[in-house]
């Protein structure tokens, strides 16, 4: 799913390696580690409401 | 607390997460970022953006969240606190920053309603001439008028209070801004020829990314979208519970600008290249008066071709600017809040102190509401003192023991993730010296925009800056004894 996504990038819309490379890189680290927190800090929160009942 | 006043908190860690966001996420991310992304060559920018997103953005709204929550007070009682009563003068220069930026920013606040009552009421699509009808609406008294609403909404807003006031508006309105920029983003990306403008956006030019100015204007972007440095987030901060996390949720509120940042700058470019019928570049480049081009001049015209239904490019349209508003009211509400917050540690009541900041903060955005220049000029001198505001929350930290303040505060009781070592050259050593470059070469830069650039009366250059800085920390500095005193004492 992921390689046709790609070659969606490269074949249809022509864009350069370098301009996916960057868009993966940049999407990546702040909406991916966007979610990493998201997730991170919803754990956190189950714990803590654990720790309160307990 | 002054006066016997019952301490607040936000009601869950989500509830501060949406409040700060709603601080951090306004109109830069949207008009301004897209801007500079197109002036600074696409993708070649997005890389040091991303960089400062992690050496300058998230380490100082770390600091913020700390120091207001270790504190318990606005940014003269935290500062006085943490780098000593020497230097609250420091504090009290971030407060007016943010506060001289209030005066205009609920001026650009008041557009923005305007503009969506005008896209609602359908006027927008009856305009023939978008550069004649700005140009007609800046020069009126309509300004004024916007500028009024804008206020005294946010200031209804603050009186009620954190929980039944900020809470639950930003509840409400950041969600819902959040959800108009999806609607927005999956309507642009599917418009015709849209991939030429997320082509261009991700495609960097390794020439353009070795120019320093790249890098300047990466961090300087950061630095203004992200709410970094301004005061703002630690006066919230004030109101976190004490098991209340400070690293993660600063992570959050970072990384949640961005991702904003890059939903509002793919929309813009896949729209402005899928529906422009000249050069595209020009005008997304195009910064109009008061940076006003491309979102109030250029964007209604495109909004006008986006279907061949009127009527749902009028909704289009109409929630574009329904979302900047929201975007500009929530930052708004913070910046009200932050002074309110100060006037509470002077001993003020919170009624009290709200009345003084909306009379000051309407009398004194008048002048930006009436004249353009006025309001240029202030975000001229205004903006680039933020960079001092951010290297002022450093130094109070370096003079607190920044190991010191890792390990105790960030580190401390609720910390959901512990920050390593790294914190302490960040702000020891790459915020400082990031501070110097900017600031250099904004002097620089500024000799060879203006050669008068020693001349104060001038719109934009060093010298009206400088002056208005020296003027403002001479103030503060020749008060700094009763300030401190003050503000420590009502918090005994």
């Amino acid at each position: 799913m992921i390689l046709s996504a790609l070659s969606v990038f490269v074949v249809k819309i022509k864009m350069s390696i370098t301009a996916i490379i960057t868009m993966i890189v940049v999407l990546g680290i702040v909406w991916g580690g966007l979610a990493f927190f998201i997730l991170n800090a919803r754990k956190f929160e189950k714990l803590k409401a654990q720790d309160g009942k307990e | 607390m002054g006066r016997g006043l019952k301490q607040e908190f936000f009601s869950s860690r989500w509830a501060l997460i949406i409040a700060t966001i709603g601080i951090a996420v306004g109109t830069g991310n949207i008009w301004r970022f897209s801007r500079i992304v197109a002036q600074n060559g696409g993708g070649s920018f997005l890389i040091p953006w991303v960089i400062f997103l992690l050496i300058w953005s998230v380490p100082l709204i770390i600091a913020e969240f700390a120091l207001g929550k270790s504190t318990r007070m606005g940014p003269i009682g935290a500062i006085s606190k943490t780098a000593g009563g020497k230097y609250g003068w420091m504090g009290a220069f971030i407060v007016f920053v943010s506060t001289a930026i209030m005066f205009y920013y609920s001026v650009v606040t008041g557009w923005c309603l305007r503009y969506f009552f005008s896209a609602v009421s359908g006027d927008l699509f009856e305009v023939k001439d978008y550069l004649g009808y700005w140009n007609q609406f800046s020069g009126s008294y309509e300004p004024l008028l916007f500028h009024f609403i804008s206020i005294s909404f946010v200031a209804f807003i603050v009186l009620k209070g954190v929980t039944r006031g900020i809470e639950k508006v930003t509840k409400i309105l950041v969600p819902a801004l959040i959800i108009i920029l999806f609607i927005l983003f999956f309507r642009a990306i599917t418009l015709p020829n849209a991939f030429e403008g997320i082509k261009y956006f991700f495609t960097p030019d390794i020439n353009v990314i070795l120019d320093y100015k790249v890098w300047l204007n990466a961090l300087t972007q950061n630095a203004w979208d992200t709410g970094a440095g301004w005061g703002l987030i630690l006066a919230y901060a004030v109101y976190m519970k004490k098991r209340e996390d400070i690293s993660l949720n600063a992570a959050l509120i970072g990384f949640g600008n961005n991702t904003v940042s890059l939903l509002a700058g793919i929309t813009i470019f896949s729209t402005v290249f899928a529906l422009s019928s000249v050069d595209a570049m020009n005008q997304v480049t195009q910064s109009g008066p008061a940076n006003t081009g491309l979102t109030f001049i250029y964007l209604p015209l495109l909004f006008n071709k986006i279907t061949g239904s009127g009527a749902v490019n009028l909704f289009f349209a109409s929630i574009f600017f329904l979302g900047l508003f929201f975007a500009a009211f929530t930052s708004l509400i913070s910046m009200v809040e932050l002074s309110t917050r100060t006037f509470i540690d002077f001993g003020f009541t919170r009624n009290r102190s709200i009345a003084i900041i909306a009379v000051f903060g309407f009398l004194l955005g008048i002048p930006s509401a009436l004249d353009i220049d006025f309001l240029v000029n202030q975000d001229w001198v205004w903006g680039v003192a933020l960079i001092l505001s951010g290297a002022f929350i450093a130094f109070a930290i370096w003079r607190y023991g920044i190991n010191k303040f890792r390990t105790e505060i960030i580190n401390g009781f609720g910390s959901d993730i512990k920050i390593g070592k790294w914190y302490n050259y960040v702000i020891g050593f790459l915020i400082p010296l990031q501070v110097v470059v900017l600031i250099l070469w904004w002097l620089i830069s500024s000799v060879s925009w203006d050669t008068e650039w020693w001349n104060p009366f001038h719109r934009e250059n060093a010298g009206t800056a400088i002056l208005q800085w020296i003027i403002v920390l001479a103030f503060f500095i020749g008060i700094n004894k009763y300030l401190v005193n003050k503000t420590l004492k009502e918090k005994g």
